[in-house]
């Protein structure tokens, strides 16, 4: 930390303007900035999506079928970038879904994170037999065409809110069982740790006081980069049909609305798309960047 | 021995999943258009097996795999080995075009972006990767048909009823390599910049090589190992790219049959058939990739 803040001082102390283009160019470099505003953007929409939301986003109208954003000749103010196949506001539907995104992403990965990290911590410390049946079974579902499997599941026990983001966290999961098992293989022929031990720590105490803490900074950035990964599974599976049931705005579903006008109506489907693409870009740029601050070991997470 | 528990692993758990998805008979006898009695009803569980307890079942269907039998379709009763046989061509030629088109785009990228480091190139290809592992594949193909088949008009737009030309397979084939090339670009980037860093490339440099000798002789080999081990990660990428692919394409392949009959329909041999197969595909390329790395690498020796 001390080292972090000597550097910005030393980088606002600069004799040259800040607002030169070089200073602003290293800066952005520097520190995620863009990343950040994006998010922190996604996530105030999730939350007062009612309040800044110009439209309802499920009202439908027959005059507004398929109206162009508003710097088309007939678009208007009233839909700024335009209204889907229903005459539904654009904007709304994709303030709308930043809330569902915000939702399924976090609760999948947090429940995802809690699984990963628990078989992580689990292998890595006791290794031998029980090593070696988590390292199978994270095979196996690695091996497991996800988007079929995610769809059964879907169609067997319910297109709702809670089954989606069970089937998410349930892909969300391996990812951290690796890197947590190598870490903890490291971490447990440290000094401290066996100080612990001979002083008869239990196993619990040893993993969650000690261990635990040893890895947060990478369940942090294989966290941030795993959600985006889990977001564009949500948009597949909305697009598939196997998403998000049918009025609810997501993403995935509105980019898939738009697919039988694309001829005619391509704002439906393209605003969208940037959307998810905006919101995991930075999710993906704030996670190398703290990977490189914090574990720069982890460069082989992708 | 592994290729075989995943297998079995994985077959179950499709199976068990599928078999959740509600009584398979009313499916199907809803579709007959007649009012059915209780008896028909027992009869036909009878018949598909499914009046027995899910762990038989999946035991019954286990041994008839052995015998090289799938099961036949609830749909249409044609056997499951018939139909996976008509649409593998299909699959197996845009899986291989998905699969080019993400190392041809991936590895010279990542190449160029790591020797010619801080330049524009590199910030190019990285803006690539990011792009690409930010994109969902199913907005990029349409995208592609908003530009290239409906403004352009340039490539097709799906498969309905035109002749059948290499211009078929382009818009497919991003679509399923998509995800995978931003990961083979990014891999074999930090692999080269790792191996450009080392001693012996410093030295073969100072005793004058050629620069493109270096890059691709001495560097790239080595570098190629770790995208080549990771790859098998992005290769169940590429295989759910195959399926998200097929279905907005209207490809007759594996994965649009196993989603629309299989999974819709609740038709659960050939969803179970389905998998299996998109399974095999995949333990498949991870044993070439193993295989590849002994050939790329001589210091590898399987015993």
């Amino acid at each position: 930390m001390a080292i972090e803040s000597t550097q910005t001082t030393s980088n606002t102390t600069d004799s040259k303007p800040w607002y030169l283009p070089k200073q602003v160019w290293s800066f952005l470099r520097r520190w995620p900035v863009i990343p950040v505003v994006v998010l922190v953007v996604l996530v105030f929409s999730a939350i007062f999506a009612q309040i800044i939301a110009p439209a309802d986003p499920i009202k439908q109208s027959l005059d507004l079928r398929n109206a162009p954003p508003y710097w088309f000749d007939e678009g208007t103010t009233e839909n700024i970038l335009g209204a889907d196949h229903l005459g539904r506001d654009v904007l709304s539907r994709i303030i709308h879904g930043a809330r569902v995104t915000l939702l399924i992403s976090t609760v999948a990965l947090i429940s995802g994170l809690i699984v990963g990290t628990g078989f992580g911590l689990v292998a890595g410390w006791f290794g031998g037999t029980i090593d070696e049946v988590i390292a199978r079974v994270v095979d196996i579902w690695l091996a497991l065409p996800f988007i079929l499997v995610a769809v059964v599941v879907v169609m067997s026990f319910g297109q709702t809110l809670t089954i989606l983001m069970v089937v998410l966290a349930l892909t969300a999961w391996p990812a951290f069982v690796r890197n947590i098992r190598a870490e903890v293989l490291t971490l447990r022929t440290r000094d401290y740790v066996l100080m612990a031990r001979v002083c008869d720590a239990s196993t619990l105490r040893i993993l969650f006081k000690h261990i635990l803490p040893g890895v947060t900074n990478i369940i942090l950035v294989i966290a941030t980069l795993r959600v985006g990964g889990l977001i564009l599974a949500e948009a597949t599976l909305s697009f598939l049909g196997a998403g998000i049931p049918a009025p609810t705005p997501a993403w995935g579903v509105m980019i898939s609305d738009g697919r039988d006008y694309l001829d005619s109506a391509w704002w439906i489907s393209v605003f969208p798309g940037i959307a998810i693409f905006s919101v995991v870009m930075s999710l993906n740029f704030l996670g190398d960047w703290l990977r490189d601050r914090l574990d720069p070991t982890l460069r082989q997470v992708d | 021995m592994f290729m075989f528990i995943s297998a079995l692993g994985a077959t179950a758990i499709v199976f068990l999943l599928s078999r959740m998805a509600g009584d398979p008979t009313l499916v199907f006898l809803e579709s007959s258009g007649y009012g059915v009695s209780e008896e028909q009803v027992q009869n036909l569980r009878k018949k598909l097996g499914v009046d027995k307890p899910l762990v038989v079942q999946y035991g019954m269907w286990l041994s008839q795999l052995a015998r090289g039998d799938m099961g036949r379709t609830l749909i249409g009763e044609k056997k499951v080995a018939t139909v996976i046989r008509e649409k593998f061509g299909a699959t197996l030629q845009l899986a291989i075009a998905g699969w080019l088109f993400a190392t041809v785009v991936g590895v010279p990228l990542g190449v160029l972006s790591a020797v010619k480091r801080g330049s524009i190139w590199d910030y190019l290809a990285r803006g690539v990767a990011l792009f690409g592992q930010a994109t969902p594949a199913f907005w990029i193909a349409i995208i592609g048909v908003l530009i290239f088949a409906v403004t352009l008009g340039w490539l097709p737009s799906g498969l309905k009823g035109e002749g059948f030309s290499p211009k078929h397979f382009v818009l497919p084939a991003i679509t399923v390599g998509w995800g995978a090339a931003a990961g083979y670009l990014r891999l074999t980037r930090s692999a080269m910049l790792e191996v450009l860093d080392s001693e012996y490339i410093r030295f073969a440099r100072a005793k004058g090589v050629n620069m493109r000798v270096v890059i691709w002789k001495h560097a790239f080999r080595n570098a190629l190992l770790q995208p080549l081990t990771a790859s098998i990660l992005l290769f169940a990428g590429l295989l759910n790219g195959q399926i998200v692919a097929e279905s907005i394409f209207a490809w007759p392949g594996i994965g649009r049959v196993a989603l629309l009959q299989g999974v819709w329909d609740n038709d659960f041999p050939l969803l179970t058939g389905a998998v299996l197969v998109f399974i095999m595909i995949y333990l498949f390329m991870a044993l070439l990739a193993d295989i590849l790395y002994g050939v790329i690498d001589p210091r590898i020796r399987y015993d």
